[in-house]
């Protein structure tokens, strides 16, 4: 029927309208007129109205704000024809309908409450908006032309889309980094790191305080950056916000929601460690297994049956899409359990895909240590309430932290280098072994952190123009306190980084180490999108 | 000051039949009055939340004063918050290696006494460098604790401390806990130990039910004599637990 109404329409306009070429002016006495089919866009990508703009701390799609501009357009020309007349446009909303809405004017059209509805005909195009409430919808519309008999004249389906929320990765251009300092306490200060991200980063650096935020410094932890794209320059930003709830709690609401951002969490209960951000990272992009991930993958960390994230409804939420395909590996080895505490990425456009696999090995920080002088002193980590190692001798020779080292390795670092490779197809050549070691921390029944700064636990800042900046923990494995030239750590992962970064050792030990994390822990950021998910759509499984 | 005035005020209305450490305690903080100083040193100090959420004493210049120790141990007993005598028990775990001798028995006593596990846990990964004077009767008496995690636990502190083949026995016994946690915990550290002794123990549970076991038997097996575990390597083969795979991985590797 619909192929018969179809025809018949293109014969109309085919017989009774202007023909291609024709001369309207010929028509003497008459308006011009030019006959049209029906027409509309096959497909509305939009993103989701998630941001504040009304910049009330809450998310514009709950707020039915008739001016709000993050709606998408849709202009939907009618069938210009002389032979039939007709009355009514019926439209209609399927799929997604609790995330869709469909405005004309400043009216809601179309909604989960309202799907079908009837509207007068007439020979102007009908300017409409379509409004989406959350990434991943699909839904379509499908607009009718009734003659009065109320028999469909003319029909088209319209695909209403958003696509996927997709987490930054390490190789996309920096635009904001996220501190909390500069804290100047006794014997608990950040202001060495704090002034030297801020000199370097210059206006992309943003301080967050210390005393708002309840002394609070695991920014990483509170908050992920993530986007919504659309074309036509269609960007809308999502802060995750952890259920972790801890002093900066209010930050992502209080320094980022407003226009272009928006603040979500997903899921509730009482955090663990596990549902920190710092424990949710991004691969760049990769193929494996036959599948490409052009945004790259989420991996975080836990062990299944075990130990667990308890906001599960946030790994379903990004597992739902689907671009990023999240993948579990055991973390549950570590105190404080974060997967940012032993791997990373980093940007090297000298190799195959664009990026290094920094990735903890334990015989090469204990090569390291075996070849420096015993008695070199180790002022950073002589004191008890520190490390209690006064040389190299001391720490070398802790038999029983060795040998734990080495289990670590054998027993999770080996097996999940393992994973990452299977899961990312990694190559060899990607995969850059860096010295790092642990020990077992009282306060976390023995479960283990850093003895050695991290310093895979970095932050990558690609700046617009400009080189990338890695800014990782001083080990201070050394005599000299000011002076890193002799540390033998910092030379070795020199050696081994890729020359086009700018490294930064920073000092993280008061504030940061020895609270259990590193400068990643301690650092935020949000980045630019590189990509657009709508060029890639193989990779939402034949969408 | 306060405070002090206050440890004063509780201390005079303490019984009067404490003896041993407790008694000495006293004594210490008795000394208050004349030499303030390593008893206001604590007060110096800020706990903040460590990444984990728990809070920890970081930088704390002084407490390796081994005179403040009495002071930091007086806290511990005295505080009732948990997430405080954490705090207390773990920085007390730090510092305990060079304490006066005549706090090793309040700590050795506290790792298998104390109500809160994680306090005990927190002394007993800190007995691990301690002396083994101090190590020895506290991780001893850890190890026979009712519950399965702290006897694990001291164990493992057993193989990774200095004077690890004091506690040979302990480890070997251990291998036989009821609970898999003490079992896994043996046979891992008795790969640390040297003792190619061991490994007709390790042998003898590569059948054990806990797959953390059989790994890290296996791994154990390794250490102390390659050959035997390239030999004994084909009974685990099918065996589809991680860390089984992973010592078998290790062993691969080593072949290779």
């Amino acid at each position: 029927m619909k192929w018969m109404t179809g025809c018949l329409a293109i014969l109309l306009v085919g017989c009774g309208g202007k023909g291609q070429g024709e001369d309207d002016t010929a028509d003497d006495g008459e308006d011009a007129f030019q006959a049209e089919a029906l027409s509309a866009p096959e497909r509305v990508i939009g993103v989701p109205n998630v941001d504040d703009d009304l910049q009330e701390n809450g998310i514009d799609w709950l707020a039915r704000n008739p001016l709000d501009e993050d709606m998408s357009d849709l202009v939907i020309s009618p069938t210009l024809q002389r032979f039939v007349q007709l009355s009514t446009w019926r439209l209609a909303l399927q799929g997604d309908t609790a995330f869709l809405r469909v405005w004309l004017d400043e009216e809601v059209l179309l909604d989960e409450e309202t799907t079908e509805v009837e509207l007068p005909w007439s020979d102007e195009p009908l300017h409409l908006r379509v409004e989406f409430g959350n990434s991943m919808v699909q839904g379509s519309l499908t607009v009718e032309e009734l003659d009065k008999g109320g028999a469909t004249f003319d029909e088209a389906a319209i695909s209403l889309e958003t696509g996927p929320l997709l987490l930054h990765h390490h190789l996309q251009p920096t635009e904001r980094v996220f501190m909390v300092g500069p804290i100047n306490g006794t014997n608990y200060s950040n202001v060495s790191m704090f002034n030297y991200l801020s000199d370097v980063l210059g206006e992309v650096f943003t301080a967050a305080s210390f005393w708002t935020y309840g002394q609070d410094v695991w920014i990483q932890d509170e908050l992920q950056s993530a986007y919504t794209l659309a074309p036509d320059g269609l960007r809308n930003d999502v802060i995750l916000d952890s259920i972790r709830d801890r002093g900066l709690d209010p930050f992502p609401q209080d320094a980022l929601q407003g226009p272009g951002v928006g603040v979500m969490t997903k899921g509730s209960g009482w955090a663990n460690t596990l549902d920190s951000f710092g424990n949710l990272e991004v691969t760049p992009p990769v193929s494996a297994n036959g599948r490409d991930y052009p945004f790259g993958r989420i991996y975080y960390g836990g062990k299944i049956g075990s130990f667990m994230p308890v906001a599960s409804e946030l790994f379903e939420f990004l597992d739902a899409q689907v671009m990023q395909e999240p993948f579990l590996v055991d973390s549950t080895w570590l105190c404080v359990a974060h997967v940012d505490e032993f791997m990373t990425f980093v940007p090297d456009s000298t190799a195959p895909r664009g990026f290094r696999f920094l990735y903890t090995d334990v015989d090469l920080a204990y090569d390291i240590l075996d070849a420096m002088p015993g008695d070199t002193p180790l002022p950073r980590y002589a004191p008890n309430w520190s490390h209690g190692y006064g040389t190299v001798a001391e720490i070398r020779g802790d038999l029983g932290m060795r040998r734990h080292n080495q289990d670590l390795q054998d027993m999770y670092l080996e097996p999940i280098l393992q994973q990452m490779t299977d899961e990312l197809g990694l190559l060899e050549e990607e995969i850059v072994r860096m010295p790092g070691m642990f020990e077992r921390v009282g306060s976390c029944e023995g479960y283990a952190a850093a003895v050695i700064p991290g310093m895979l636990n970095l932050l990558v800042a690609n700046l617009p123009n400009g080189p990338s900046h890695v800014f990782l923990a001083d080990p201070f494995v050394r005599a000299s306190l000011s002076n890193q030239a002799e540390d033998p750590f910092i030379a070795e992962v020199v050696e081994r980084m890729p020359e086009e970064l700018e490294l930064h050792f920073v000092d993280d030990f008061e504030v940061y180490h020895l609270g259990l994390g590193e400068v990643h822990c301690g650092t935020n950021d949000i980045r630019t999108p590189t990509d657009d998910w709508w060029e890639h759509a193989d990779a939402l499984g034949g969408n | 000051m306060m405070r002090r005035l206050c440890t004063l005020l509780a201390l005079s209305f303490a019984p009067a039949a404490l003896a041993g450490w407790q008694a000495d305690l006293q004594l210490a903080l008795a000394d208050c009055a004349s030499d303030p100083a390593p008893c206001e040193v604590l007060d110096g100090f800020q706990a903040y939340k460590a990444r984990s959420g728990d809070l920890r004493f970081q930088a704390t210049p002084g407490m390796d004063d081994p005179a403040t120790h009495p002071m930091l141990l007086h806290r511990l007993l005295q505080a009732s918050d948990p997430a405080m005598r954490l705090a207390y028990a773990d920085l007390a775990g730090r510092v305990l290696r060079d304490t006066d001798p005549r706090w090793w028995p309040a700590w050795a006593e506290l790792a298998s006494t104390d109500p809160d596990h994680r306090v005990r846990h927190a002394l007993i990964v800190g007995l691990r460098r301690a002396p083994i004077e101090a190590a020895e009767p506290g991780l001893r008496a850890a190890a026979r604790h009712p519950e399965g995690p702290t006897r694990a636990l001291a164990v493992m502190e057993m193989g990774g401390h200095a004077e690890s083949l004091r506690f040979l026995p302990d480890i070997r016994a251990a291998l036989t806990d009821a609970h898999p946690e003490v079992r896994a915990s043996a046979a891992q550290v008795a790969g640390w130990l040297g003792e190619a002794d061991l490994v007709g123990d390790l042998l003898g549970v590569l059948d054990d039910l806990s797959g953390e076991v059989r790994g890290y038997a296996l791994l154990s097996i390794h250490r102390l004599d390659p050959s035997q575990a390239r030999a004994v390597a084909n009974r685990l083969d099918g065996d589809a637990h991680p860390r089984v795979r992973a010592a078998l991985s290790r062993i691969a590797r080593d072949r290779r």
